[in-house]
């Protein structure tokens, strides 16, 4: 029992490593982002091809490595496609959607180049990187990555609360979910502060798609896809732009899916997902916690 | 023209599958239901069709009708379920029902096959009576988009909280459009797999939203003929890329976040454009007036 309880806390550690970027850009943006999950799997293509091509380089200066450079992805997403269209497309309806498709061309254009580069196979971040061993901690049976994806969860989760919470920059992102114009009154520059919820959004999904790789012994170009399921289910459990939301979200559905594989079908462990989207939607469609407007992120 | 026909006979087939396709997204956008469900009823229509001839020998017509109703009663029933959701949080629900259906694709095995998905369904579509069904298809979004009825989608897209006030009535038209994009959605999936005799979970996940996406993006919204148009650009890009090699899918995403970024009505808005330019600037004379006033 406990075992499988530390099992749906490292399943649950990385939804929510992937959900609260989507969260994130939603609540503040209003930007659906459908190539997040395209980007979480840019981390572990980063830190692959790092080492295939730069090998010896240890694991502490990879996995941050990657994860800028997702941030840097996420930026350059939002300065090629998002800003373009959001100076460009007045109504919002179609802004939305606008940008909607924009991500899905963004994300099958990583996804492309994942598959270019990876020659449409698994591909694995061998042991030269990162050696997964098994450990015992409390009589539980564990391995070191599912420690580390657990810990870092927590400390980079804690870490960005924190931020949107007691900093300036925080406060001038909350400012942003509520009104972006008068925002710009305020002397807040909209676009900085985008980029940045957009590098963050970007480096967290990097950093969990590395350790997700390293997790699971390899990744596949469109690893990302199932996960969007998850996230979607995450935020919809949590509230869109909740970070708390999130990691309350991230957890319940990793425990539930545990719950099922464990004591009913392993099989019915997708539907999970989509059957707690659907209850909520009918029962709470504001989410667990409502959250007007003015709350979001 | 006959011989380019016949050799290209199987890309005109696809392309007017995908048309369909395209008509079933831009249904629900154009009376403003930001639904991306038309990828899951594809599926729907492809799996129901391809399963009840394949494995239950029915025969083509009655499956692919069986199929389409199927989608239809589920469309109505996800419509009724997703009735409160707007914008974003629609859009999400229905990718996440998307990604379902492909979920339950892959792991009911007994009626789809699992992840090889199905193959071997008998062909039973010429493309006389696929032309036929574009027509049927194309000369109901005509007709739905004529006269009051046209003013009615516009008043839906563009502003919800007018619409009731003339007199509309907004959820029953939405759940209208979600249901007719459901039904499209499945036609197209039927069609295509009594085409080309194969299904896989592979073809009507998160690819079949990209390319429902590209037809919408590179025709554009503003007409039905938007997707007709986009489906047949979409259809033969691989073709026009082929210079590109294995760059090829990359440039495909580009030209999308190109396209939605600089021509966001579409080819269709673009020649519209185009079209007003050439009558503005024609007569010279009224130039000429212009000019004098200071």
């Amino acid at each position: 029992m406990a075992q499988q309880l530390l099992n749906a806390i490292t399943l649950g550690s990385i939804y929510m490593l992937f959900a609260i970027g989507l969260s994130l850009s939603w609540g503040v943006l209003d930007i659906l982002n459908l190539a997040h999950g395209a980007i979480l799997m840019f981390g572990a293509l980063a830190v692959y091809l790092l080492a295939k091509h730069i090998g010896g380089v240890p694991f502490a200066i990879l996995l941050p490595v990657a994860m800028v450079l997702c941030g840097l992805v996420a930026v350059l997403l939002e300065r090629i496609a998002f800003r373009p269209i959001r100076r460009r497309v007045v109504d919002v309806h179609a802004r939305e959607l606008a940008m909607l498709i924009a991500s899905v061309g963004a994300g099958a254009t990583i996804v492309a180049i994942a598959e270019r580069s990876t020659n449409n196979q698994l591909a694995s971040i061998g042991p030269e990187v990162f050696n997964v061993t098994s450990t015992t901690i409390f009589g539980l049976h564990t391995t070191n990555i599912s420690l580390i994806i657990i810990v870092l969860a927590v400390v980079l989760t804690g870490a960005l609360a924190a931020f949107v919470k007691y900093t300036r920059y925080g406060r001038a992102l909350r400012a942003l979910a509520v009104d972006p114009y008068m925002c710009g009154l305020m002397g807040i520059s909209a676009d900085r502060m985008t980029a940045l919820t957009m590098f963050v959004s970007g480096a967290i999904a990097g950093g969990a798609g590395v350790l997700l790789a390293i997790e699971q012994g390899g990744f596949e170009a469109n690893m990302g896809e199932s996960l969007m399921l998850k996230a979607f289910a995450v935020i919809i459990l949590g509230g869109v732009g909740s970070i708390a939301g999130a990691a309350f979200g991230a957890f319940l559905l990793a425990i539930v899916e545990t719950a099922m594989v464990v004591y009913v079908d392993g099989s019915l462990q997708n539907g999970v997902a989509f059957v707690l989207i659907f209850l909520i939607l009918i029962v709470r469609p504001q989410g667990i916690f409502a959250r007007r407007g003015w709350q979001r992120a | 023209m006959s011989s380019w026909l016949t050799e290209n006979e199987s890309l005109i087939q696809s392309a007017l599958v995908l048309a369909i396709f395209g008509y079933s997204l831009q249904v629900a956008m154009r009376a403003g239901v930001f639904s991306l469900a038309g990828a899951g009823f594809y599926a729907v229509g492809g799996y129901g069709a391809g399963a009840l001839t394949l494995k239950h020998g029915w025969a083509p017509l009655p499956a692919l009708l069986a199929a389409i109703l199927a989608a239809g009663v589920v469309g109505l029933v996800l419509s009724l379920i997703l009735g409160r959701l707007r914008s974003l949080y629609l859009a999400m629900a229905t990718v996440a029902f998307d990604l379902l259906i492909q979920v339950a694709a892959t792991q009911w095995k007994e009626e789809t096959g699992g992840p090889l998905g199905l193959y071997g369904v008998p062909v039973a579509v010429t493309t006389t009576s696929l032309i036929v069904a574009v027509a049927i298809a194309s000369a109901l979004l005509v007709w739905r988009e004529h006269g009051a009825s046209r003013r009615t989608l516009e008043a839906l897209r563009l502003d919800e909280e007018v619409a009731p006030v003339l007199g509309i009535d907004v959820r029953r038209r939405r759940h209208q459009a979600f249901v007719l994009s459901s039904m499209l959605g499945a036609l197209a999936g039927g069609l295509n797999v009594m085409l080309f005799t194969t299904i896989t979970p592979h073809e009507v996940g998160f690819n079949l939203i990209v390319s429902g996406l590209t037809i919408i993006v590179i025709g554009g919204i503003s007409s039905w003929v938007g997707a007709l148009v986009g489906a047949f650009i979409v259809t033969w890009l691989p073709e026009l890329l082929a210079f590109s090699g294995s760059w090829r899918p990359v440039i495909q995403g580009l030209i999308i976040v190109f396209a939605v970024v600089w021509f966001n009505d579409g080819l269709v808005g673009v020649a519209r454009r185009g079209w007003r330019w050439l009558r503005e600037h024609r007569p010279r004379a009224r130039s000429v007036v212009s000019e004098s006033v200071p």
